[in-house]
């Protein structure tokens, strides 16, 4: 069933008592709907977009950066059915065993579950996802480096699955419904309220609630309902909104190797450097360099060493050796200072916008600086190539503004934890002093290692649906 | 690069060292940095 808050049809709808209400349509939130769907709960799917993209609906995703440089707030999402997956790039890859075991760098780091418990619901994340479970090569014996694979996938969560929602018995998908309050006892959340853009309203029951909004927003409504009501239905001391992840993502310099077989292709390190060093995971990308791009790049090298250069170019014009760009992602330190909070602000239904303070901290630099030395021994000790460094990452300046900045992955501000002073919800996804108030997405990882967060949102998601059917039977 | 690709170069390349262009030897490790080119030392002989 569909409702279009706009126009508003349904009186009675009100009434209802849903098992539960997910508020978010995108990725985390349709699928968890589906899942409890499919299970026989009455599930109410709360959307603040339409079907389409709308400005009226993207505009509250409007925000304020104080941090490092990054992107607009209201440019990095879509905020309609399937949320940013109408325009993600369908990279697929998920977290590795390391990265639940960075306990070495600090209690922040610490999962509250294992890379098993995550690891389970990987089939079932694909089937959705529509790509193999095939994301490694055979063992590398290659010292310290190892070739990564990703899979990509086309799946937009709202082609895919509107026919579906729109039809399901067990889920009401309202659309131009936008949260703008909740009530309830202490404790619990019984009710939330909905306003359209046409100013219909609508109060929705359930008995349990998932805030599926985003990376950003999912921070953005629990300070928001913590200025309003203290301490009343979650535990307010926790560290909402810190701790918020990106992947930095810069081009790091250019290089030639000997062989086309190493373009386009993916790397990361092994997990003894990243322990040894005390780093966090980088992914290297290799993207081949075009003719002009990499005859600059030889000139350069011919200045410095002519007798190499030169003995390089005759390779080029021979096509035995091609230039690339070399580029990296990284995993993020997660640190309190880099948080989202609110503004002054606020939106046309008068919650408080957010402010977005990403800070890329001394050990963010150590990680991409020393995975860099680190590739670049299998790079010379092998014989591979040769790499030229850009200047900031050389001689430590500022990381270039001009570049893509980060993945537009927006990770933490609500992270899963045993110990809330490091975590706002725990192993579950509750939001700790709540009794029935959760929270699923990208802003409950720990930490946010190198991979794109969209497959293990939809484990992730898997496994709270599993544990909300387990509760409900 | 597919894993059959990828493997089928790193096959070539343990079978065949020779066959692949060697920009230097292994000796003479000591690494130079010049202008961000990060050149083994006798790159620059």
């Amino acid at each position: 069933m569909i409702f279009d808050l706009n126009i508003k049809d349904r009186e009675s709808i009100s009434d209802l008592l849903y098992d539960v209400c997910i508020i978010g349509a995108g990725a985390a939130g349709i699928t968890i709907a589906n899942e409890l769907g499919r299970s026989g709960l009455k599930v109410a799917l709360i959307e603040g977009g339409s079907k389409e993209f709308t400005e009226e609906s993207q505009d509250i995703y409007k925000g304020k950066n104080t941090g490092d440089p990054y992107y607009p707030l209201d440019v990095t999402r879509l905020r309609y059915l399937g949320g940013s997956t109408n325009h993600w790039g369908g990279m697929c890859r998920t977290f590795e065993k390391i990265d639940f075991k960075r306990d070495y760098l600090g209690e922040e780091y610490k999962w509250p579950i294992n890379y098993e418990e995550l690891s389970k619901y990987i089939d079932d994340a694909c089937k959705i996802l529509e790509i193999s479970n095939d994301f490694e090569y055979l063992d590398s014996e290659i010292k310290n480096v190892k070739p990564i694979k990703y899979q990509y996938s086309n799946v937009r969560f709202k082609s895919k699955y509107q026919s579906h929602l729109i039809n399901s018995t067990n889920i009401s998908l309202f659309i131009n419904s936008n949260l703008t309050d909740i009530d309830g006892d202490n404790e619990t959340v019984k009710t939330i309220k909905i306003q359209s853009y046409t100013n219909n309203f609508l109060s929705i029951k359930a008995k349990k609630f998932v805030l599926a909004l985003g990376g950003i927003e999912n921070s953005r409504y629990l300070l928001w309902f913590k200025k309003k009501y203290s301490d009343k239905y979650f535990d307010t001391t926790t560290p909402i909104g810190k701790y918020w992840m990106e992947h930095p993502a810069f081009t790091l310099g250019r290089a030639f190797v000997k062989n086309s077989a190493y373009v386009k292709q993916y790397y990361s390190l092994k997990d003894e450097p990243q322990k040894n060093s005390k780093i966090l995971s980088c992914a290297f990308r290799m993207q081949g360099a075009s003719s002009s791009e990499t005859k600059q790049m030889i000139k350069n090298l011919i200045c410095v060493a002519p007798t190499f250069g030169q003995k390089i170019a005759k390779l080029v014009d021979k096509n035995f050796v091609c230039g690339i760009k070399f580029r990296a992602a990284w995993e993020q330190s997660p640190a309190d200072m880099s948080s989202v909070s609110l503004t002054n602000k606020t939106d046309r239904f008068g919650i408080s916008q957010a402010n977005l303070t990403w800070i890329k901290n001394t050990l963010d630099r150590k990680t991409i600086k020393e995975s860099t030395k680190v590739f670049n021994e299998w790079f010379l000790n092998d014989d591979i190539g040769r790499i030229q460094l850009d200047n900031w990452l050389v001689n430590d300046l500022n990381y270039p503004e001009n570049d893509e900045l980060g993945g537009q992955h927006h990770m933490g501000g609500t992270r899963m934890s045993d110990n809330s002073k490091y975590g706002v919800v725990d192993k579950n996804c509750k939001v700790f002093g709540s009794k029935n108030l959760y929270i699923a997405g990208s802003s409950i990882f720990v930490t946010g290692g190198h991979n794109n967060p969209t497959l293990p949102i939809v484990q992730f998601s898997l496994r709270l649906s599993e544990h909300i059917k387990s509760l409900s039977t | 690069m597919n894993r059959r690709k990828f493997l089928t170069t790193s096959i070539l390349i343990s079978i065949f060292p020779t066959f692949f262009i060697k920009f230097a030897d292994k000796e003479s490790q000591k690494l130079k940095i010049i202008n961000g080119w990060v050149l083994k030392a006798q790159d620059l002989d």
